[in-house]
């Protein structure tokens, strides 16, 4: 199971500051309703996908783009094939 | 543009016999176009367009035995295509693949991605529908007044589809499924269960204290998720399910 947040996340608030294991260490206030679960989850911060190189709507329209090995935004890909971006 | 990874999964445990689940609380159709509404797609140009009505997705999976709830659709028998059907859509198909050899690739991809939807959909037709009693789904109705459209419902959506996803991996209607809540903007998703009215968007460019209040709220609803599937209980169950 995957759960992305795509408007961003203050951080200290939702990943422990030091990487690892989890453990006993308690988690912040944002992820502190999964303190039951954590023993199950992996959490991830700080990811990019440097595959993406363009800002055409500014990020949003990479939204189907996070789950796939790609580097458009699909309302450009065409624009992009034939040059007229 | 590559098939979103919840495809590549489905297709690797399902084929084309059993469609993944796409749902959806509060996308909305503002900035960013297409690319910004859909999270999940088959391919280049074949978005996946995801159910945000959790009652007509429950009758979807369980064919029509949903008689109530505030956006129920009328309870009808599903149609069932006949072996007519069938052979009309394979003769059509054909010629759809004889005439895509004409065009060149990026066309070629874009037909061979309706090929395979029609093809899904024909299975998903042909098919017998989960039997309810396996699935052990019991919507919980909201009132009319308080639609999908209202903010203060979110989390009452969130928590119908949850059991909708679980109830149809519980019972292999499925073995993948999606939920976007919101879309690639937030621009349609505020949080009065949290009395922070500014919506999603707002919040990522001016967090302020709010953006954490929220994301915990996003959070407890996930812990939520978590705790309805740890309830489940093991035994004969699909691979997925258990893994």
């Amino acid at each position: 199971m995957i759960i992305l947040l795509t408007e961003g996340y203050r951080p200290g608030q939702v990943a422990l500051p030091t990487s690892g294991p989890i453990g006993t260490q308690m988690l912040p206030p944002v992820t502190a309703p999964l303190e039951k679960h954590k023993q199950d989850l992996i959490i991830l911060t700080n990811l990019g996908n440097p595959q993406f190189r363009g800002c055409a709507r500014w990020g949003h329209g990479t939204y189907g783009t996070i789950f796939a090995q790609d580097r458009g935004d699909p309302n450009t890909a065409t624009a992009r094939s034939t040059g007229s971006r | 543009m590559n098939p979103t990874m919840d495809q590549v999964i489905a297709k690797a445990n399902m084929g084309a016999a059993v469609p993944s689940i796409a749902t959806s609380v509060r996308v909305g159709t503002n900035s960013g176009g297409t690319g910004s509404n859909r999270c999940f797609w088959t391919g280049a140009k074949q978005p996946i367009t995801p159910e945000a009505d959790p009652y007509k997705l429950y009758n979807m999976l369980f064919a029509g035995k949903m008689t109530g709830g505030a956006w129920a659709w009328p309870t009808r028998t599903p149609t069932r295509s006949g072996p007519s059907a069938r052979a009309c859509s394979t003769t059509w198909a054909g010629s759809l693949e004889k005439f895509s050899r004409q065009l060149g690739l990026e066309d070629r991809q874009i037909v061979r991605g309706h090929l395979d939807s029609i093809r899904t959909l024909e299975n998903q037709l042909t098919v017998s529908p989960p039997q309810l009693g396996s699935c052990g789904v019991m919507l919980t109705a909201i009132p009319r007044s308080r639609g999908r459209r209202n903010n203060a419902n979110n989390g009452t959506l969130l928590d119908l589809h949850f059991q909708l996803m679980i109830a149809a991996l519980k019972c292999d209607a499925t073995r993948v499924t999606t939920l976007q809540f919101g879309d690639a903007t937030g621009g349609s998703v505020s949080f009065p269960q949290v009395n922070v009215n500014r919506n999603w968007h707002s919040l990522g460019h001016n967090p302020g204290a709010d953006k954490i209040v929220v994301d915990k709220w996003v959070m407890t609803q996930f812990a939520g998720l978590l705790d309805k599937i740890k309830a489940v209980p093991e035994g004969p169950a699909p691979p997925c399910w258990t893994t």
